[in-house]
C-alpha cells in the first residue's frame, strides 16, 4: 500500500474507534441521566444489544428480558431514585460529592472546574439545562461529544484537530472522570438491587479503565514517530 | 543575650521625619474596608454580591450572598441594615449548607411502597401537581374545602401573603395549622391579654439595666442578632447590667453580670415577689405611678391611682420574697436586691422567653412580667420592652371573590383543654386527627414544618402520620428528606432560601421600620420550585387563577405598591440594595399615650362603651346601629377588638394599648375580665405545675434549650453548623449526680410517661440541681448525612464513603432527641407546648 493509503486506513481506524467510544459514552450518559423509558428498555432487550453485551462479558439477567416493559420501567424508576436521587441509597452522581478528598458538597468547587473545562473546550450548557454541571451524565455526554468530534476530524482528514480533541479527552479523563467515576461505580455495584445499574456501572468502570491506554494509543497511531512539538 | 526590650528601643529612636522621604507608600488616612464586597482568594476578582435575606431562623436577617462561577460561596451580614448593622450569626453564615447539602431533594417524588417504607420514584411536576390539583379540586367542588389541611412551620413575609392570604383564601380552606404553640404562643397570649397585639421589642440601645427571665438571647431568639449584638455592645461600652434567671447556665447567663439559678417553672413566683417588694417599698412611685394611669388593675375601668395601688398591694400581699424562695429556690434577699435594682435603675428592660413561659400557665407568667414592667414604668419607652415596629408592605390581594373559609375544628387542641387558643394548639393537630370527633382532612399538606420531629410524643406523631385510615393523602413541601418527609405520599422539592423571592417584614430593634427582600442568589437546583409559584400553578389547574404571574412578580408589585419603597426606587432599588429604611423616621415609643383628636372618636359610627371606656366603631364590628352596640356592649360583641378606636382615661381619649385577638380594653390590663370569664385568675397569680407537685423522690425535671449554632429543627443538615454542634449529652448538677451515683460520661436511660431515650451524662454545675437539661437539634434519624449519618433510610452505617462523609470526624455522634420524652401537653391558657414541665426518672446503663 502507498503511504497515503496507509494514512487513510489509520484515520479510518481511528474514526471507527472514536465512533464506537462515542456511542458507548452516549449510552452510558443516557443510562445515568434519568430513569430509562420504554424505548430504551426495549432496545436494551433487543437480541442485537444482548449479543453485543454478552460478547463484552456482561449480562442484564433473565428477569430484565422476561418481564413486561412497563414492569421493568417501574422497577428501574424506583431503583434509579433509590440509587441516584435519594431518598434511598443515594449515591449522588456528582463529581463534587464523590471526588475522593473533594469538597463533598453539591455544586462544589469541583463543579465549577468541570464547567470551566467544558466551556474552555468550546461547549456551552444548554440554556434550559437545570441540572448541576458535574452530573455524571454531563461528563459522559461531554466525552461523547469529544469522541464524536474526533471521529469527524479523522474522517475529514484533519489530523491536527483529531489529536487536539484526543488531548482534551485525555486531560478530562485524567483530571475528572477517571478520578471519581470508578469509585462511584464501585458504590453502585455494591448498592444496586437489580442487575441493571450494577452491570452498567461495571461496564463504565471497565470502559474508563481502558480509556487512558486507548487515548494514548490513538495519539501513538496518529503520530507513530512521536509528536512534533515544534509544530505550531 | 538578646534582649527584646532593647531591640524594640531601636524602633522608638528612629527619626520618623528623616525616614519618610522616598517611601513608596504613604499611610492611608483611613484603612479601607470593603463592606458588602468579597474577593476570590484564587483569582483576586471581586465576587458577585447579591443582597438577600437569611431564613435560617425567624429573625430573617438581611444578608449579602457572594457568588463566584455561578456558585454560592459565602454568606455575610448586610452592612446597610439598621437591624443587624452587618452582623450575622453562625447559623446565617452556615446557611450555605442549605444550598450545598448533597442530600437535597431535587425532584418531585412519589412513594411507591407502603407509607414510610422508603420506596420512592421520581415523578414530573406535571404528574405530581395533576394528582394534587385533582384531589383538591374535588374537595372544593364538593363544598368541603376544609378537608384540605395546610400546616406550615415557618411562613413569613410575602410567602405568607401569597400562600395563605391569596391562594388558600381563594381556595376556601381555613384548616390552616401553624407552629406557634411550639414556639412562643404563651408569650403572645400573655401580651394579648395585657397590652394587645403581641411581640415585644427590647430597646437595649437605651437601656441601663436588663432583667432576663428565661431568654437565651445571645444564642437564640426570635429577633436574635438585631437585639443580641446591641445588648453585648451596650454591656461592653456602657457597662449596662444584665441579670439572668435561668435553670441553666446558658451562654447568655454566662455573659450576664449575674446568673440566678432557679427551679424550672417558678419564674412567675419570683416575678410576683418582686412586684410585692416594689409595691410595699413604694418603688412604683415616679414612672411606675405615672404609668398606672394606663393600667387596668381593678374591676372598674375608672379606678383612681390610690385604688389601683391598694388593689395591687392586696393582690400581691402573700407573694413575699420568703414565700418565693420556698417555691423557686432563689434566696429572698436576692429577690429583694434585684427588685430594688430593677425598679430604680432607669430605664430597665424586662425580657422573657420560653424558659419562663413554656410551662403550665405560662401565659400567666408573661402577664406577671408585664405587671413588673408596668409598676416600674418600664413599658414602651426608650430603654424598655416596647411595642414592636415593623414595615407595612402593601401587596396584591388576588381575586376579590374569595369564599368564606370553612375549617375543621382540629386546630385548637383537644376538647376543653385550652381556654384562649388565640394562635392554635398545632402540636395537638395529629392527636385531633386521630381522635376524629371534629372530622379529618382528606389531604394533609405540610410546608417548612416537621410534625414528627418538632412536636412532643414523637412515636405517636409517626404512628398517626403513617396511618392511611387517618390521613388518606399527604404531601410534604420540603427541600430535604427529613423524618416527616419520609412519611409523605408526595414530596414537592421546595427551594431553599438561597433560591427564592420574598419581601420581608421582621421587627426592628430601633423602633423604626426596615424594608428588605430576599432574592435568588443562584438558579434553583434540579427541579426545585418556590412553593409560592407552585400555589399559583395549582390555582390555575383548579380553575381559579390568582392573577399573579409569579412570586417574583408579586414581590415586584408589592415594592411598587408600598409608598416608602416605591419612593426609594421600588423593585429595582430593592434588588440592588436589599434593604431600605427612611432615615427621617423617628423611633416609635409611647404608642399608647397619643391623645386622639375628637374627629377620630366622634364619628357617626363610633360609640363609647360605658363599662370599659373604650371607643369603638359599631359598623366595623358588623353591628346595625349605635343602639345595638350600646345594648350589647363592647366586651360581649364578637371580635369587637377589630373595631377599637381609643380608650378614655380620666376624660381624655388616648390611643391606648390597642387590642388584638381578644376584646380587651385599651388599658394595659393587669386585671382581666377575659381571664375571669374563662375561670382563670383575674390578675397574675401563682399556680403550681401539677406534674412538679406530684414528683416522686429521685425524679428530675427535664428542661430543653437551643445552642447558638443550630435552630430547633431546620439547620442540622448544614455541615459547618453540625460539625460545631452535633451531640447533646444530658447536663446534670454534681449534687444530683452524686446522689444518684452517676459520673461524667455515664450512660443513662431517661424515662417519662411518654417514652424513653438512652444518652450520656455531662456532670456540670451549670444546671440547677434536680434538673436534667437536654438540647434540641440532635438525634435525627433522617435529614441526610450530616444530621443522621444516613444518606437515606436504608443506608444506615457507612453511607458509601463519599468524601465528605469520611471527613465527619464526629463519626456516630448524633446526640438524642428529647421530644421522645415530652408530651404534647398544652398550657391551659394559651395552648403553648409545655416543653419544660416534663418529669423524668433515670437509671444508669
Amino acid at each position: 500500500m502507498t503511504q497515503t493509503a496507509d494514512q487513510d486506513e489509520t484515520r479510518l481506524h481511528l474514526a471507527r474507534t472514536a465512533t464506537q467510544r462515542s456511542g458507548l459514552y452516549r449510552l452510558l450518559a443516557a443510562i445515568f441521566r434519568q430513569e430509562p423509558g420504554s424505548e430504551l428498555i426495549e432496545w436494551l432487550r433487543s437480541e442485537r444489544f444482548e449479543n453485543l453485551l454478552s460478547q463484552a462479558g456482561f449480562e442484564l439477567g433473565d428477569e430484565f428480558s422476561a418481564k413486561a416493559t412497563e414492569i421493568v420501567k417501574e422497577e428501574l424508576a424506583v431503583e434509579f431514585t433509590r440509587l441516584f436521587l435519594g431518598p434511598g441509597k443515594h449515591i449522588s452522581p456528582h463529581e463534587s460529592v464523590q471526588l475522593p478528598d473533594g469538597s463533598g458538597t453539591l455544586w462544589g468547587k469541583e463543579s465549577v472546574l468541570v464547567k470551566r473545562f467544558i466551556e474552555a473546550a468550546g461547549f456551552d450548557y444548554e440554556r434550559d439545562f437545570n441540572g448541576i454541571p458535574d452530573h455524571i451524565s454531563v461528563e459522559l455526554d461531554f466525552l461523547a461529544l469529544l469522541t464524536e468530534a474526533e471521529a469527524g476530524n479523522w474522517k475529514a482528514g484533519d489530523t491536527g484537530s483529531g489529536v487536539n480533541v484526543l488531548d482534551w479527552q485525555g486531560d478530562f479523563v485524567a483530571r475528572h472522570a477517571g478520578k471519581w467515576m470508578p469509585g462511584f461505580c464501585a458504590k453502585v455495584e455494591k448498592a444496586a438491587r437489580l442487575p441493571f445499574y450494577r452491570v452498567f456501572s461495571e461496564l463504565l468502570k471497565t470502559f474508563l479503565a481502558g480509556e487512558k491506554e486507548e487515548i494514548s494509543a490513538g495519539l501513538q497511531t496518529a503520530f507513530p514517530q512521536g509528536r512534533d512539538l515544534s509544530a505550531p | 543575650m538578646f534582649n527584646r526590650r532593647n531591640f524594640l528601643k531601636i524602633g522608638a529612636a528612629m527619626p520618623v521625619a528623616a525616614l519618610g522621604a522616598g517611601a513608596a507608600l504613604s499611610y492611608a488616612r483611613d484603612i479601607k474596608i470593603y463592606p458588602g464586597k468579597d474577593f476570590s482568594p484564587k483569582t483576586g476578582l471581586e465576587r458577585k454580591a447579591i443582597p438577600s435575606a437569611c431564613w435560617q431562623c425567624v429573625t430573617r436577617c438581611p444578608n449579602i450572598s457572594y457568588v463566584e462561577d455561578a456558585r454560592l460561596v459565602k454568606i455575610e451580614g448586610q452592612p446597610n441594615s439598621i437591624r443587624t448593622n452587618g452582623v450575622m450569626c453562625a447559623k446565617g453564615q452556615g446557611g450555605i449548607g442549605q444550598y450545598s447539602d448533597p442530600d437535597r431533594v431535587l425532584y418531585p417524588m412519589r412513594r411507591t411502597g407502603k407509607r414510610g417504607e422508603g420506596k420512592w420514584k421520581r415523578v414530573s411536576w406535571d404528574e405530581a401537581l395533576s394528582e394534587i390539583a385533582a384531589r383538591l379540586k374535588k374537595l372544593r367542588d364538593d363544598g368541603t374545602p376544609e378537608k384540605f389541611m395546610f400546616h406550615y412551620g415557618r411562613m413569613k413575609g410575602s410567602h405568607s401573603k401569597l400562600i395563605k392570604s391569596v391562594f388558600l383564601a381563594t381556595y376556601g380552606t381555613g384548616t390552616i395549622g401553624n407552629h406557634t404553640s411550639i414556639c412562643e404562643g404563651a408569650k403572645w397570649v400573655g401580651q394579648e391579654l395585657t397590652w394587645g397585639k403581641h411581640y415585644d421589642n427590647w430597646d437595649f440601645d437605651n437601656a441601663n439595666y436588663v432583667l432576663n427571665f428565661g431568654s437565651n438571647v445571645f444564642e437564640a431568639h426570635t429577633n436574635h442578632i438585631p437585639v443580641s449584638h446591641r445588648l453585648i455592645d451596650r454591656m461592653a461600652t456602657r457597662q449596662i447590667r444584665l441579670i439572668t434567671f435561668d435553670v441553666r447556665l446558658s451562654n447568655t447567663a454566662a455573659k450576664s453580670h449575674e446568673w440566678v439559678p432557679i427551679k424550672s417553672g417558678t419564674d412567675r413566683a419570683v416575678v410576683l415577689a418582686m412586684c410585692n417588694v416594689i409595691m410595699n417599698e413604694g418603688l412604683y412611685k415616679g414612672e411606675g405611678e405615672e404609668f398606672l394611669k394606663f393600667c387596668k388593675v381593678t374591676p372598674s375601668a375608672t379606678a383612681m391611682l390610690a385604688e389601683k395601688v391598694a388593689a395591687l398591694k392586696d393582690h400581691l400581699k402573700d407573694y413575699t420574697p420568703q414565700w418565693a424562695e420556698t417555691i423557686s429556690g432563689v434566696a429572698a434577699d436576692k429577690i429583694i436586691e434585684i427588685a430594688r435594682d430593677f425598679a430604680t435603675i432607669k430605664p430597665a428592660c424586662l425580657i422573657s422567653y420560653r424558659g419562663a413561659v413554656a410551662h403550665y400557665y405560662g401565659a400567666d407568667t408573661e402577664r406577671a412580667i408585664q405587671m413588673l414592667a408596668s409598676i416600674t414604668g418600664n413599658v414602651d419607652r426608650p430603654g424598655t420592652r416596647c411595642k414592636a415596629v415593623g414595615p407595612k408592605w402593601s401587596y396584591p390581594k388576588g381575586p376579590s371573590d374569595k369564599p368564606k373559609a370553612r375549617k375543621l375544628e382540629i386546630l385548637n387542641g383537644l376538647p376543653g383543654q385550652v381556654k384562649l387558643p388565640n394562635h392554635h394548639v398545632s402540636h395537638q393537630v395529629l392527636q385531633m386527627i386521630k381522635e376524629g370527633s371534629a372530622g379529618r382532612p382528606d389531604v394533609y399538606m405540610w410546608y417548612c414544618y416537621t410534625p414528627v420531629y418538632a412536636n412532643g410524643q414523637v412515636q405517636e406523631n409517626i404512628d398517626i402520620l403513617k396511618d392511611e385510615t387517618l390521613i388518606p393523602f399527604s404531601v410534604c413541601v420540603n427541600p430535604f428528606y427529613d423524618e416527616s418527609a419520609a412519611l409523605a405520599d408526595i414530596i414537592l422539592p421546595d427551594t431553599p432560601y438561597t433560591e427564592r423571592w420574598t419581601w420581608e417584614d421582621m421587627v426592628s430593634p430601633t423602633q423604626t421600620p426596615e424594608y428588605y427582600i430576599r432574592q435568588p442568589v443562584v438558579k434553583p437546583l434540579g427541579e426545585c420550585r418556590d412553593f409560592a409559584n407552585v400555589c399559583i400553578d395549582l390555582a390555575e389547574r383548579m380553575g381559579f387563577p390568582l392573577g399573579i404571574k409569579s412570586h417574583e412578580e408579586f414581590v415586584r408589585q408589592s415594592c411598587e405598591m408600598t409608598p416608602e419603597v416605591k419612593d426609594a426606587g421600588g423593585f429595582e432599588y430593592m434588588k440592588a440594595n436589599g434593604v431600605y429604611h427612611n432615615p427621617e423616621t423617628k423611633p416609635r415609643f409611647f404608642s399608647y399615650s397619643v391623645e386622639l383628636p375628637p374627629e377620630k372618636y366622634q364619628g357617626e359610627t363610633v360609640v363609647k362603651d360605658p363599662a370599659t371606656g373604650v371607643y369603638w366603631d359599631w359598623k366595623k364590628a358588623k353591628l346595625a346601629s349605635a343602639e345595638e352596640a350600646l345594648a350589647k356592649g363592647y366586651a360581649a360583641t364578637k371580635s369587637s377588638y377589630k373595631a377599637y378606636v381609643g380608650q378614655e382615661i380620666n376624660g381624655v381619649v388616648y390611643s391606648g394599648f390597642k387590642p388584638d385577638k381578644v376584646n380587651k380594653s385599651g388599658y394595659m390590663e393587669l386585671y382581666s375580665d377575659i381571664m375571669i370569664a374563662k375561670d382563670l385568675p383575674a390578675m397574675p397569680s401563682w399556680t403550681p405545675i401539677p406534674e412538679h407537685a406530684a414528683m416522686k423522690s429521685g425524679d428530675l425535671i427535664l428542661t430543653t434549650y437551643k445552642a447558638a449554632t443550630q435552630t430547633h429543627s431546620r439547620t442540622i443538615n448544614c455541615k459547618y453548623l453540625t460539625e460545631i454542634y452535633h451531640d447533646n449529652p444530658a447536663w446534670m448538677n454534681p449534687v444530683t449526680a452524686a446522689a444518684k451515683g452517676i459520673s461524667e460520661g455515664d450512660g443513662i436511660k431517661v424515662k417519662s410517661e411518654f417514652g424513653e431515650i438512652t444518652t450520656k451524662v455531662r456532670v456540670t454545675p451549670a444546671v440547677a440541681p434536680g434538673t436534667l437539661a437536654i438540647s434540641h437539634h440532635c438525634g435525627h434519624w433522617e435529614y441526610g448525612r450530616y444530621a443522621s449519618g444516613k444518606l437515606a433510610p436504608e443506608a444506615a452505617g457507612s453511607p458509601g464513603g463519599d468524601s465528605d462523609v469520611t471527613r465527619m470526624w464526629w463519626g456516630g455522634e448524633r446526640g438524642v432527641h428529647p421530644n421522645w420524652l415530652i408530651g404534647n401537653k398544652a398550657d391551659p391558657i394559651s395552648g403553648q407546648l409545655r416543653f419544660m414541665d416534663t418529669v423524668v426518672s433515670l437509671a444508669k446503663v
